[in-house]
């Protein structure tokens, strides 16, 4: 039963430069309690799709067409009054840096029972105890004196926890998580992510973790989607998408991840070339350029479908049959992404 | 905090010291009229001049008369006398003070008031029609000359000389009012004249100011939290866009104190410390001078240190520096 | 916010006298040296209708010099003297001839050769509070006395008091305690009642003038004593006087009415005895407010407002020129007795030589020069030093003049000037030599065009002039009146008259004797051994008609020298509110307070 379904979501936006065309025909759901990382290169679109998810991108030069259905009503549709009841109470984001993310001017404790007190009524007293409680079951030490701190005393990794106990505020169904482990040492990476990990498994709430790194969402996801300029190219469960990729994309970033196979001098496998601008996209497929396998059928737009009978539900968006998938997306006996040989045609 | 106040404390006093060194070279090393010579009168011989240029100290090397008067100010706080009048300085510039502060007080009142709000409501919706009314009008405020605009002020205004609405005090009536209404009535056309560009540059900055905290991420955040747009503006986004203001307004009133609204005062006959230092300058007479200038620096360097704390208190990331 | 710095208050003066300046070229008068009729003469007698009461505002640019009756040497200071320091002699409103026993009893006796004179003192004449008491002779010995110390320095004391006897060794007396006014021997009062003042020549007669002005005042000792011994003396700040009015103070004497460029409040004096004066004293208060730098606007206030007069500035000439037009009956043009002349500097050559100075006088045009200060109606254009209605003037030419060619031409006359240059040794008829001349002027206002209209003339001739503009008292105190800058030409100078005598006219500004290395007042330098000796000869002469004979004289001798261009005799133009009964003072040309009068009180 999902609990959120985005379907064909399109985000245009209108610059001096052009229409920009950032989130194009993404579609995916996320069920109660589920994990869904969304894994992909910068500006390939994951945040901004997740973004509109809630109306942050609502701009008078922005289009935006789709579904987002959540609870039965289409979150897309609603007005601004509405869609703030859902913001920070139903649906919590978190972002990337929290040190800019988090006013300097107001202690952590002031912002969390802010978000508290902008969707319940409770008195501040009340919603002070509570932000202690919060912080503390994030795993913030002596919460009760640090509850009047400003985030600039708190160290990133403690930031970052306070603000994850800002957004759990309101006991939300879905947390998105943009990159939250990014601006942080790998060390505290992993006890963020454990304590997602944690917090998730005791308060049954769904989370959306988006990051360009595959390997956090290794260990925590339950389903993956791979996003590459503004389109999901390939999305199933983690095993699948580890173990049985179907999209050259997808090798290439699997082909990317260190591994203690590799010797101390290799250079780590890159994928060729850069992403496309979303000003002027190739037509067809938009990993064309960068892809040594591609062939005249890519010049048009491959769906995203199922391509194995048995597994419905991994999906992917690759014109190459899967006799040739198997076959071409192992590079010195690791799945990995082919060097290119000639231009594409 | 106690020691960074302390700090700037004494930077503040060796600043003073050092403008008024700075005023004692000005004052020698460029002609102008001679003080002894203007005080003796126009059919005065040579011999009087120099009995009068020996009372007045003046035939004294410089350093010694620098070292006199600082001497008098430290342990006396006395400024000396004016040359043109005999007065006590310390008596002419206190005397001064209250029309300036009045006029400037009231000003920064109304360009706040009006300001402020324009910069919020411009940056808040860009380049609407609005936005660019207000853009295109206080280039307009702040490419007009204050006396210009005073002049025009008057001619419009003014209920002795007016053409289009004579309703408010003209010229010379700050000098005739003698009740603190009254008083506060005379100033009602200098303060719109004083405050009007001000009031455009602060619509500007607030209106820059703001447009850049909106595209912070904490912003993003507070929206994201479900806070109305309202709150999102007002309480995260003005309350950071606002603190470089409070250090404009801090030098703004700072200088103004210490004789930037001259030609307001030129314009609207306001007997204030603007127009005194003006005289005095035409007229040579230095210790008047002095006096305005020590009591400018004084007033822009407590006004900098109020301004520093203030930040400090908006801004509690600058309170461990 | 932008720095206004203190350039930018010129440039308020500047940019609105600009535009005023380009508004008030066209329509120059050009009748030739014929004397104006003056359109709008002075009221110098208060209506029989006037009435009592009210209170009078006087608006002003600048303040009074000093009002200590030693210090003040200004007209504008004299508009209140006259109204609160009555003088032994005064001069009542119509009177520019000889002035009138005020404090003195009857006619001062002029005795022995012109050596001697004697004032008797009225009865019953009382000092405002706080000092209360009768005036006595030993008041004017003291006030005469004090006026030596530097911490007054009474500018006009040794020129026309100098002669008294001991009057040199007591000047070094006071310059060495400095703190006690010195004796002078030759003034004396036998008694009370009795006023004696001896000189070493003839000069009673000038003497007896010059204590119309404030010197001639009373000053109580035993109260100013103590303020006098500070250097500066703050008299000024404590003082009494005789006249109807008083500036406010408190109970022990301090001046609270006085608020230096800010205001002055007269009020009556309780002491003052209307059967012992002239003065009618129709006014309860007089409000004199400063610091009104736009003269413009302060000239349209009053001209549209009620209850004012202006005090010390002349109403700008397009503002000028709205009021002969719509507020006729509020103007009044008062002769000043003074004039105006662009001095050239005749040690430094080329004006060193005559014919070059002829040749710039006959090039210069006078009437564009008056025109900068708003034409016709400010007054007759000059034809020499000495103004209309002073004893010498006719005996000069009158407006006529004396016939010199190149004073003939109001209008200038450039074949004339030419032919000049030429006797000076240009063939051109222009200036090719390498001199570089200084001219140094006002740097706002009327006075920096003036010199602009003077600078276009003289580079047409061919000179090559640096143009310098200061401030006004820049302009005097370190480069005019400095021998030693070498100036050559100051086109703003001109002298106003101490009293109506000639003498204060031509002796101070072109009497040889006259110059010093610092505040020198005879611009052009000029001295001529001939003329020095007339000079010298003159002020010794008592009777009145010879007198005039041999100033008028030496005026035509001065001018002869070419040493100055002689541009106007101006007028001060008095304005008034719609309800102001204005009396002006034929004396200084200012509103008499004494006589003034609202015609709704």
């Amino acid at each position: 039963m999902s609990l959120l379904e985005v379907s064909d979501l399109h985000v245009h936006f209108d610059t001096d430069d052009g229409v920009v065309q950032a989130v194009d025909q993404v579609s995916f759901g996320i069920a109660s309690g589920e994990t869904l990382g969304i894994v992909g290169e910068s500006g390939c679109g994951k945040s901004v799709a997740n973004m509109t998810i809630l109306g942050l991108t609502r701009g008078p030069r922005t289009t935006i067409a789709g579904r987002v259905m959540f609870e039965g009503a289409d979150l897309l549709q609603m007005g601004g009054e509405e869609l703030r009841q859902v913001r920070g109470n139903e649906i919590a984001m978190i972002f990337q840096d929290p040190l800019s993310s988090l006013h300097p001017f107001f202690s952590i404790g002031d912002q969390i029972t802010e978000s508290i007190r902008t969707h319940r009524d409770v008195s501040r007293a009340n919603a002070r105890a509570r932000a202690i409680e919060l912080l503390g079951m994030v795993g913030v030490p002596e919460p009760r004196r640090r509850v009047d701190d400003y985030p600039h005393e708190f160290s990133g990794g403690m930031r970052q926890r306070a603000m994850i106990a800002m957004a759990l505020a309101n006991d939300p169904k879905l947390l998105i998580a943009d990159e939250p482990t990014t601006a942080l040492d790998v060390t505290t990476q992993a006890q963020i992510l454990s304590l997602l990990q944690d917090l998730q498994d005791r308060l049954g709430m769904a989370v959306i973790l988006i990051t360009h790194d595959l390997g956090v969402v290794a260990e925590n996801a339950d389903r993956v989607l791979v996003m590459y300029a503004g389109r999901i190219v390939e999305d199933g469960a983690i095993d699948q998408i580890f173990y049985d990729p179907g999209h050259p994309y997808t090798w290439g970033l699997l082909g990317s991840l260190p591994s203690l196979d590799l010797h101390p001098h290799d250079r780590l496998p890159q994928i060729a070339g850069l992403p496309p601008s979303l000003l002027a996209p190739p037509q067809g497929c938009h990993f064309r350029e960068r892809c040594p396998h591609a062939f005249d059928r890519c010049l048009q737009v491959p769906p995203l479908e199922a391509r194995l009978p048995d597994s419905p539900a991994h999906r992917d968006r690759c014109w190459l049959s899967a006799e040739q998938k198997r076959e071409l997306r192992v590079a010195d006996g690791r799945i990995g992404l082919r060097e290119r040989k000639s231009p594409a045609s | 905090m106690r020691r960074y106040i302390a700090r700037r404390v004494l930077w503040g006093v060796a600043l003073l010291f050092i403008c008024s060194a700075v005023i004692f070279v000005i004052f020698y090393a460029f002609p102008s009229a001679d003080p002894a010579t203007l005080r003796a009168g126009r059919a005065a011989t040579p011999e009087q001049i120099e009995r009068i240029r020996h009372s007045l100290g003046l035939d004294e090397p410089i350093y010694t008369q620098f070292w006199l008067y600082m001497k008098n100010l430290v342990l006396h706080f006395d400024l000396g006398f004016s040359y043109q009048s005999n007065v006590p300085v310390t008596t002419l510039i206190l005397d001064r003070l209250p029309a300036t502060a009045f006029l400037v007080v009231g000003a920064a009142i109304l360009w706040l008031a009006v300001g402020i709000p324009v910069g919020i409501v411009s940056a808040v919706r860009p380049r609407s029609l609005l936005d660019r009314t207000t853009m295109v009008t206080t280039l307009a405020l702040i490419s007009a000359p204050v006396f210009w605009l005073g002049l025009v002020a008057l001619y419009l205004f003014a209920d002795d000389v007016g053409q289009l609405l004579p309703i408010f005090p003209g010229i010379g009536s700050y000098i005739e009012a003698n009740t603190f209404l009254a008083k506060a009535e005379s100033l009602i056309l200098p303060w719109i004249v004083l405050a009007a560009a001000s009031a455009a540059i602060y619509a500007r900055y607030m209106r820059s100011s703001l447009i850049d905290t909106m595209s912070e991420d904490y912003i993003r955040t507070a929206r994201a939290k479900g806070l109305s747009e309202r709150r999102v503006v007002m309480r995260h986004g003005v309350r950071s866009a606002v603190t470089p203001i409070v250090t404009l307004l801090g030098l703004d009133i700072g200088t103004l104190l210490a004789g930037n609204a001259i030609l307001t005062e030129t314009v609207f006959n306001i007997p204030g410390v603007g127009r005194l230092v003006a005289t005095s300058i035409e007229r040579a007479d230095l210790p008047v001078i002095q006096g305005v200038v020590l009591f400018g620096a004084f007033f822009i360097i407590t006004f900098n240190l109020i301004v520093d704390i203030a930040y400090a208190y908006l801004d509690p990331r600058v309170r461990y520096e | 916010m932008g720095i206004q710095s203190l350039r930018t208050v010129s440039l308020l003066l500047a940019v609105v006298m600009a535009s005023i300046g380009l508004a008030a070229c066209g329509g120059g008068g050009g009748e030739g040296t014929s004397a104006s009729q003056n359109q709008f003469p002075p009221v110098n007698e208060a209506p029989t209708s006037a009435k009592k009461g009210g209170t009078l505002t006087v608006l002003a640019s600048g303040d009074v010099d000093y009002l200590d009756p030693g210090a003040g040497y200004y007209q504008f200071t004299y508009m209140v003297d006259f109204a609160t320091q009555r003088t032994l002699v005064s001069w009542p409103p119509n009177e520019i001839e000889t002035p009138q026993p005020d404090l003195a009893e009857g006619e001062p006796k002029v005795t022995d050769g012109g050596k001697t004179v004697t004032f008797k003192i009225k009865k019953g004449i009382k000092y405002s509070p706080p000092v209360n008491r009768e005036i006595k002779s030993e008041d004017f010995k003291y006030a005469i006395e004090r006026g030596l110390l530097p911490g007054v320095a009474t500018g006009y004391l040794a020129p026309y008091l100098g002669d008294l006897v001991g009057f040199a060794a007591a000047e070094e007396a006071a310059g060495e305690t400095g703190a006690e006014a010195p004796d002078i021997p030759g003034i004396t009062t036998p008694d009370d009642r009795t006023l004696v003042l001896k000189f070493t020549k003839p000069v009673a007669a000038i003497a007896l003038q010059a204590l119309s002005l404030p010197i001639g005042a009373p000053v109580p000792e035993e109260y100013a004593k103590q303020f006098d011994q500070e250097s500066p003396s703050t008299y000024g700040q404590h003082l009494v006087g005789t006249g109807p009015y008083m500036v406010e103070n408190d109970s022990s004497g301090k001046l609270t009415g006085y608020t230096p460029g800010k205001e002055i409040k007269l009020v009556r004096n309780p002491n003052w005895d209307p059967a012992t004066d002239y003065r009618p004293a129709y006014l309860d208060a007089i409000d004199i407010h400063e610091g009104f730098g736009d003269t413009a606007s302060a000239s349209r206030k009053i001209l549209t407002g009620e209850s004012q007069v202006n005090g010390d500035f002349a109403p700008d000439p397009p503002v000028l020129k709205e009021a002969s037009q719509k507020y006729k009956e509020q103007l009044m043009l008062a002769p000043q007795g003074g004039n105006r002349y662009i001095a050239l500097n005749t040690t430094i050559p080329p004006f060193n030589d005559i014919n070059v100075r002829k040749a710039v006088l006959a090039a210069s045009d006078r009437e564009a020069l008056r025109l900068t200060r708003g034409g016709e109606l400010v007054g007759p254009i000059a034809t020499h030093f000495i103004p209309p209605e002073m004893p010498g003037f006719e005996q000069a030419g009158g407006y006529e003049g004396t016939g010199l060619d190149f004073l003939a031409d109001p209008g200038g006359n450039p074949k004339l000037a030419a032919s000049y240059m030429k006797k000076a040794g240009y063939p051109s008829g222009k200036y090719t030599g390498k001199e570089n001349l200084l001219m140094v002027s006002d740097d706002t206002g009327v006075g920096r065009k003036t010199a602009e209209v003077e600078l276009d003339t003289l580079q047409k001739l061919g000179f090559k002039v640096t143009f310098r503009p200061v401030t006004h008292d820049t302009m005097y105190t370190r480069f005019c009146n400095v021998p030693k800058a070498d100036v050559a030409i100051c086109p703003n100078v001109g002298w106003l008259k101490d009293f109506n005598d000639p003498q204060t006219i031509l002796d101070p500004t072109f009497n040889g004797e006259a110059i010093q290395p610092v505040n020198n007042s005879n611009w052009p330098q000029l001295n001529v051994p001939k003329i020095n000796a007339a000079m010298d000869r003159a002020k010794l002469i008592s009777d009145p008609a010879k007198r005039a004979k041999a100033w008028g004289e030496i005026d035509t001798m001065v001018t002869e020298q070419a040493p100055a261009v002689p541009w106007i005799w101006d007028y001060f133009p008095s304005i008034a509110s719609k309800n102001v009964a204005n009396v002006v003072n034929a004396f200084n040309g200012d509103t008499d307070l004494s006589f003034t009068s609202l015609t709704n009180p």
